[in-house]
């Protein structure tokens, strides 16, 4: 009897618990739905295999553009650097191979290279994209840029 | 029939908090409701800031009190219970008398700090309230259970004496009940820090972001920690005074025991501490790196300093606390000789530690200097040196342990020399470990460097696993050169506890201050601005002033407390 009532003792807060619980979940309000922006594509969707169309979006959602221009044009300005403008990426098949690529956009450039030695730094340098972009990404992203390389320059070759 | 005494206690319980309540609401409507609508409002003489400061200080000081207590009273309850020696249960029993009374005074300060907020900060209040206020009836329902269950937990003690699980039952949900609790007031107090889940101006998106936030899970875990730390060391403190103030040897025997077991718990439960700190550390720098670099770069990091003499503080006492335990272990000479070269390890590891990185310097001073970091000093100013330093600090400590433990026995089992031999590998390579990582932190960018202290750790961690376990096995059924004589320990190693538990008291005061000075002039980070025209981040000289003055009020209301405790043992001798 006596560990009866210590028992129902026992039980009460865990009732009230239980009660106030039910109350606090009913009164959370609901959460507002995120805003979800529409993507935005630059440039037209290239005319190629599911990969580099694939790659053409991660170049797009991931913001590379706003440095190396739609399409890899460039023509976008870093003051005392090198030509004064940061490098188009259309070209880049020719000076890289898919993997030297693909290790440069993980690593970045941290420094780049001045016009004026004695100048400031650009205020613009590639970010190491480790660790943020998946290992697909990567691979779909750098397969787009090597196809960036113009017709006839392909022919050329 | 109902034993009355159970019955009675709990409902004293309720009724003690009820008023408490009642009188609460009644000055809110009577009197705030009155008031005329305002941003802010001025408290008399200290200010609203300072009167704030203390109060809520004050009372989680005694919420820490009333949450660790409970943890170390059912933890030695559950040993006695295992080993089935009186003296446990007594022990546990002993602090659970305690309780009651701190459970007051812990509701009456909730009770002025919920008013003050109201009545000096009602514009923040009311904006705290819009996000929280589903919240509120959880912490009710949670705080009338804490108070059934402490009640219920020191009055059902004889009633269930037969029956010792149901009693620890009560004892964990008493536990559950006031952690939960915790873990409810750190969603408003995290939220002020690192809010989510609301718009920059405010508005609610989310209420679980809001709740749970960036900060929300360190900060429990850290204060779950910190609360059996500074219990283990409280009890430690008050086995302490009694141990001072003793008549007889076997009351001394009795509390020098308990000051022991308090003080492992503390200790046991403050080495792991530092590393719930870099977590949440790491958190306020994934919260906002400029947060992140005002704590450690800019005008709170001379604080890491005074928290580093303070934390050394505890290391040193409680080493010298073992080291003095040891003279009462018969055979545990043959220890003493390496105490010296320990010391001095702990002396230089301190000193590393609270080598700031930046000296305060006049300009013909840091001339003289030559650069802006002493040459010389600035070499340990830094994170690699400092952690290096606290992971050798950990590891000082707990060989000092391992001494102590084996101080009255001899192994006796026939591969004791092969476990010897790997447990000073282990110390040996894991010293290594936490050095070259130290010393390679020079090389690397700083961002490299502090990946480096969760090698350092994980290394510590290992050696403390691997040597305990090893040590268990080594000395079962060892030969005791004799028994532990408890009683014959000299005063100062008391003083020394006592110290410890300042000391604990000092470093909570002094994050407290850390933690709400970050948030700078927001009462809420990037969302609300302080405004009150008295709103300033105060300096570290005066916090510290704040800080002191407001331990000494705590510990005039625990000295109260263990008068109290005393009293009442008496009463029941004589009885």
């Amino acid at each position: 009897m006596k560990t009866k009532i210590i028992e129902i003792l026992i039980l009460i807060p865990i009732l009230i618990l239980i009660l106030a619980l039910g109350v606090f979940l009913s009164k959370v309000p609901e959460p507002v739905p995120e805003l979800k922006m529409p993507k935005i594509y630059f440039g037209e969707q290239p005319k190629a295999d599911e990969k580099i169309v694939k790659g053409w979006k991660i170049y797009n959602e991931k913001g590379c553009f706003f440095c190396h221009g739609i399409e890899g044009k460039g023509d976008i300005k870093n003051p005392n650097s090198k030509g004064g403008k940061i490098s188009p990426l259309q070209l880049v098949a020719e000076g890289y191979t898919k993997e030297e690529l693909k290790g440069l956009i993980l690593r970045g450039t941290r420094d780049i290279a001045k016009e004026n030695k004695n100048g400031p730094n650009p205020p613009i340098n590639m970010p190491a994209w480790k660790g943020v972009l998946s290992n697909e990404e990567l691979d779909v992203l750098s397969e787009y840029l090597m196809s960036l390389i113009p017709k006839e320059k392909k022919e050329e070759w | 029939m109902v034993d009355k005494k159970v019955f009675k206690g709990v409902v004293k319980g309720l009724l003690k908090i009820s008023i408490i309540f009642i009188i609460l609401v009644v000055f809110i409507l009577l009197f705030v409701k009155s008031l005329p609508e305002t941003d802010y409002r001025e408290f008399p003489l200290l200010g609203s800031r300072i009167a704030i400061w203390i109060i809520a200080q004050l009372h989680l000081l005694f919420a820490a009190f009333v949450l660790g207590i409970p943890i170390f009273a059912v933890i030695t309850e559950f040993i006695g219970m295992r080993t089935k020696d009186a003296k446990y249960d007594n022990l546990a029993r002993e602090f659970t008398k305690l309780l009651s009374f701190a459970f007051t005074i812990t509701a009456i300060f909730g009770a002025i700090l919920f008013f003050l907020i109201v009545l000096l900060y009602p514009k923040f209040f009311d904006y705290m309230e819009k996000i929280f206020s589903p919240t509120f009836y959880l912490y009710c329902a949670l705080i009338f259970g804490e108070v059934v269950y402490t009640y219920l937990y020191y009055y059902s003690w004889d009633t269930l004496s037969q029956k010792k699980g149901l009693h620890l039952v009560i004892g964990i949900l008493l536990n559950v009940f006031g952690t939960a609790l915790m873990f409810l007031a750190n969603s408003w107090a995290t939220f002020m820090m690192s809010p989510g889940g609301v718009t920059d101006k405010g508005k609610l998106l989310n209420f679980w972001s809001a709740f749970m936030n960036h900060t929300w899970w360190p900060i429990n875990i850290h204060r779950v920690i910190a609360n059996i730390c500074f219990g283990g060391f409280i009890v430690a403190a008050y086995a302490a005074y009694r141990f001072l103030s003793a008549k007889t040897q076997e009351e001394k025997a009795h509390y020098d025991w308990m000051g022991y077991t308090g003080n492992f718990i503390g200790v046991s439960a403050l080495i792991p501490l530092p590393f719930a700190g870099y977590w949440l550390g790491r958190e306020i720098y994934a919260f906002n790196e400029q947060m992140g670099i005002v704590m450690m770069g800019g005008i709170f990091s001379w604080l890491f300093i005074i928290q580093a003499i303070l934390i050394a503080v505890l290391f040193i006492g409680t080493n010298y606390y073992f080291w003095v335990g040891m003279n009462r272990i018969a055979g545990a000479k043959r220890f003493v000789k390496y105490q010296l070269s320990m010391l001095i390890i702990l002396f230089v590891c301190v000193a590393i530690w609270m080598t700031p990185h930046t000296l305060v310097a006049s300009l013909a001073e840091a001339r003289k200097i030559g650069a802006a970091h002493h040459p010389l000093l600035g070499v340990f100013g830094i994170m690699s040196a400092k952690n290096t330093a606290v992971n050798i600090i950990i590891l000082t400590t707990f060989l000092s342990f391992i001494f102590y433990r084996r101080a009255n026995k001899i192994d006796v089992v026939n591969w004791a020399k092969t476990g010897k031999l790997i447990q000073s590998i282990i110390f040996g390579l894991v010293a290594a470990v936490v050095i070259f990582f130290g010393v390679y932190g020079y090389f690397v960018p700083a961002i490299t460097r502090i990946g480096f202290s969760v090698y350092q750790v994980l290394a510590v961690l290992f050696a403390l696993v691997s040597v305990t376990t090893i040590d268990i096995f080594l000395f079962r059924r060892a030969k005791k050169t004799g028994e532990i004589e408890w009683g014959k320990i000299p005063p100062r190693s008391q003083y020394v506890l006592i110290l410890l538990a300042v000391t604990v008291v000092l470093l909570m005061g002094l994050m407290g201050y850390l933690r709400s000075g970050l948030r700078q002039e927001w009462h809420i980070y990037t969302i609300m601005h302080d405004t009150h025209p008295g709103a300033y981040t105060p300096t570290l000289g005066f916090a510290s002033q704040i800080i002191s003055i407001t331990c000494l009020i705590f510990f005039s209301f625990v000295a109260f407390i263990f008068w109290l405790g005393e009293k009442s043992k008496k009463n029941n001798y004589e009885k």
